[in-house]
């Protein structure tokens, strides 16, 4: 049974853009928001959203570095709410790391106005894509999870997604994650493995260590 | 052999209830020889007797040279007025050169005073000398001479005490043709037994020797030396005497080999009880230890057990491990199945949720190329439930419910499922477990019982001792016994001096009774009026009876002593002589008592007695030396006689 919907994606997608953007004023048009920089940011949030797994590993990078030990237990949360399992989204390596085509779910966005898409193009190919979330899209977001309780997940999640991405572009995110040996190991075009029970490992060794 | 020999040795062997060649063959190994019939009896008698030197340290002293020459049968006298003037002395040097031995009469000094001597007698008319130079040690010759013209010949020359003894000895037990006297003396000590002594010729000798030891009735050898009664025997020549002697001694002799056996065997037995429990000891001891030893047979049958028990075991354990390894997959899978469900349904809602959402956002656009929606599209939608953007028809949340509920039904089925597989692959993990448990233990087991196993080594050592100690047990309760021959030997010996005893007792006890007679014949001729009644025993105990009263020879005075040994001895020679059985040579030397010791009477019937006897048996030679008295000058006439006057010396 395929359990992938283009609704679940691009709910996804929605609330990484909104954890993800800064704010936007546009003089002429109202009804934009926020700004969500670069197709390869975008990707590089998607794939922590669709491994937990990998984001506890990066939480651990971020406790190590800043001994703050909310990310400790956000890791520590997210292995107890057997996340790598029930919410892993396996994604396809692709050259310079996880890549998915997200233009059925971004077409559900488009179609609903709830995110513009545009860039900066050059003369031959586009070097940006930008995603502009509409005031319409901002207001989807806190909407939803009033109206369905389990998408609040989603929320929570991109917002410490976007934390812990902090203010890095896409090629750092990507050279980050790339880091990750498993994960580099992973041929071209194959599915990138699960690493839960490594992280696990090194965030027992950290809690008996602190 | 003689007739009477040949009865003799049918008695001992019908005694002993053996045949006659065993008894042969014990008086050959036991030198017992017959003696039913003596040899003749014979007679000696002095020549001269003659010795010199040099006194020292009286009031004579100085050289001197003492010679009785033309000595005859009959009574002879030496006599002094005091006493220590050389009367005994002269007995003793005759004593000395007939013995080979100088008697412990013969003072020290006395002696170192003498050079030389000799002796010349007469044995059944035959004339002998013995000369010795006695300064340093005894060296000289024993000479015989057929007549008084012929050339001496020497029988034996002598250069020490001890050979100058033995030629004496030898040259006097043959003349006489008499056997040493075997008495037997036993030992006062438990370790040592009894031993046969040989009383030779010094001890024969003393039958011609009448000493100042009043002690005994006959010779001069104390009565504890037993010879007493042997030596009545060959005054009186009774047969069988030497025969019962070395019978008597060889008997002990067994008898006390038997006595040493059987003493050296209780010995044996007390040790060998001893080693015996020593061993048993000893034994029980290592016994115990074996025993505490399990045994190898025990542990090898454990062995098998446990082994059997291992690789049965070891079996479930591998089929428990094969099982464990598919509950682990099953549950794996369970899990997977589980974990998939919970997605599945996780992504449904999830999907659910966004659909609500986005079907709740009407599209406003065309999401491939941002055209408007018009309302017109907008109405067809809501009436034909057909999509404003592509026509397609818009499925009802119905069909999504329904497959929540049925995704739900899975995660629950799966997680019994994996609920099952987790219990089963936890029982087999528990079952392993407790068999894994189960083979340590076993091979614990069997490692202590492999190390027990290993004490096989010395089970066999034990095994080994143990068999050592059985046959050393074995060999120190084996009872040799006692040796029947021996046994076998006293009985022909018992018979020999009981046939013996019983053939020369008869004799004797003939002639004791005429002995008897005649010595109180002769006692009562020297004086001894009171003496109602004598009587000899045949050990020479000498019982009388004095004046009513009984009494013995040991309860009288010296001087009744002295004429009771004198008549004794001529009471047996006379006896001899008249059953033609005496064998006394005829050579008396009496030794009187100190004046102050026999009264002049006494002395004085001795002499009357004794110069009576010489007249009935012409034979006797008689020496009696005595204080100077006028019994000894009636009695013995001047020629006859050497004597000092006025405290004079006889040499």
């Amino acid at each position: 049974m395929n359990a992938r919907t283009p609704h679940r994606d691009a709910i996804r997608i929605l609330f990484i853009l909104n954890a993800g953007g800064v704010p936007l004023t546009d003089p002429d048009d109202a009804t934009v928001a926020k700004i969500f920089k670069g197709e390869a940011r975008l990707h590089a949030f998607d794939f922590w959203m669709r491994n937990p797994d990998y984001l506890a590993s990066e939480l651990l990078d971020a406790y190590e570095t800043t001994s703050d030990i909310r990310y400790r237990q956000a890791a520590e949360a997210i292995f107890e709410s057997d996340e790598p399992d029930l919410r892993r989204v396996p994604m396809i390596r692709y050259l310079f790391g996880a890549y998915e085509r997200l233009d059925d779910a971004l077409s559900l966005l488009r179609s609903r106005d709830l995110v513009r898409i545009t860039g900066i193009k050059g003369k031959l190919k586009v070097h940006e894509t930008d995603f502009i979330l509409t005031v319409r899209g901002v207001d989807v977001c806190s909407t939803a999870v009033a109206q369905e309780p389990v998408l609040e997940w989603y929320a929570r999640r991109s917002t410490l997604v976007a934390e812990v991405a902090g203010a890095r572009g896409g090629g750092a995110l990507k050279e980050k994650q790339y880091e990750q040996a498993t994960y580099a190991q992973t041929q071209l075009g194959g599915i990138i493995p699960p690493i839960g029970p490594e992280v696990q490992r090194r965030l027992l060794q950290l809690k008996q260590a602190a | 052999m003689a007739r009477e020999s040949m009865e003799w040795l049918d008695a001992i062997a019908s005694r002993a209830k053996v045949d006659t060649n065993r008894v042969e063959s014990v008086l050959a190994a036991r030198h017992i020889v017959p003696t039913p019939v003596l040899p003749a009896p014979r007679r000696m008698k002095l020549l001269s007797i003659s010795f010199g030197g040099a006194k020292q340290g009286v009031e004579d002293d100085g050289p001197y040279a003492f010679e009785w020459q033309a000595l005859s049968e009959g009574l002879w006298g030496m006599m002094t007025d005091r006493n220590l003037r050389g009367k005994s002395s002269i007995i003793e040097v005759v004593r000395w050169l007939v013995r080979g031995r100088p008697s412990p009469n013969l003072q020290d000094d006395v002696k170192s005073w003498i050079y030389n001597a000799c002796l010349r007698f007469d044995i059944d008319g035959l004339e002998h000398e013995v000369r010795i130079d006695c300064r340093n040690g005894a060296n000289g010759t024993l000479c015989r001479r057929s007549s008084t013209t012929a050339e001496a010949t020497v029988l034996a020359s002598f250069s020490s005490d001890k050979q100058f003894e033995l030629v004496m000895s030898d040259f006097f037990l043959h003349a006489f043709s008499m056997e040493g006297l075997a008495t037997w003396r036993e030992s006062n000590s438990d370790e040592k037994t009894g031993h046969a002594v040989i009383h030779g010729w010094p001890a024969l000798s003393g039958a011609m020797f009448i000493g100042t030891n009043y002690e005994v009735v006959l010779g001069d050898l104390p009565a504890t030396t037993g010879t007493q009664a042997r030596l009545m025997q060959m005054y009186l020549g009774v047969p069988w005497v030497s025969t019962l002697a070395s019978a008597w001694a060889a008997l002990k002799l067994v008898e006390s080999g038997n006595d040493r056996e059987a003493r050296r065997h209780s010995q044996g037995a007390r040790t060998r009880q001893a080693r015996v429990k020593e061993i048993e000891a000893l034994l029980a001891e290592k016994r115990a230890a074996l025993s505490a030893q399990p045994s190898d047979e025990e542990i090898q049958a454990e062995l098998s057990v446990l082994s059997g028990r291992y690789s049965e075991t070891k079996r479930r354990e591998k089929a428990m491990q094969e099982r464990l390894d598919r509950e682990t997959l099953a549950e794996r899978q369970a899990s997977a199945a589980y974990l998939q469900d919970r997605r599945e349904l996780q992504a449904h809602k999830d999907s659910m949720a966004a659909g609500s959402i986005f079907r709740s956002l009407d599209p406003t656009c065309c999401p491939r190329c941002d055209h408007e929606i018009d309302q017109a599209r907008k109405k067809q939608e809501a009436l034909s439930h057909s999509c404003s953007v592509c026509g397609e028809s818009i499925s009802s949340s119905e069909d999504a419910d329904a497959l929540k509920k049925g995704l739900e039904a899975s995660v629950k089925a799966s997680k019994a499922a994996f609920d099952k597989a987790e219990k089963n692959r936890k029982l087999a993990e528990d079952s392993l477990e407790s068999l894994q448990t189960d083979l340590e233990t076993i091979q614990i087991k069997s490692e202590a019982l492999t190390m027990q196993l290993g004490s096989f080594e010395a089970r066999k050592l034990l095994s080994n001792e143990i068999a050592i100690l059985e046959g050393r047990l074995e060999e120190a309760s084996f009872d040799p016994g006692t040796d029947d021959i021996a046994d076998d030997d006293a009985v022909v010996l018992k018979a020999i001096v009981g046939e013996t005893d019983a053939r020369s007792k008869a004799v004797r006890d003939n002639f004791l009774e005429e002995v008897s007679t005649s010595l109180l014949h002769f006692a009562q001729r020297f004086g001894m009026h009171s003496l109602s009644k004598a009587q000899l025993r045949g050990n020479a105990n000498l019982l009388l009876e004095k004046g009513g009263a009984d009494t013995s020879f040991s309860k009288v005075t010296k001087g009744e002593r002295l004429r009771l040994k004198v008549a004794t001895v001529l009471a047996m020679i006379q006896v001899g002589e008249r059953r033609g059985v005496g064998r006394h040579p005829g050579l008396i030397m009496i030794d009187s008592p100190a004046a102050q010791e026999v009264a002049p009477e006494d002395l004085r019937e001795l002499l009357s007695g004794l110069k009576t006897v010489c007249e009935e048996l012409p034979h006797l030679q008689i020496f009696v030396a005595g204080m100077t008295s006028k019994a000894m000058s009636d009695h013995i006439p001047s020629g006859r006689r050497r004597e000092s006057a006025n405290g004079g010396y006889l040499w």
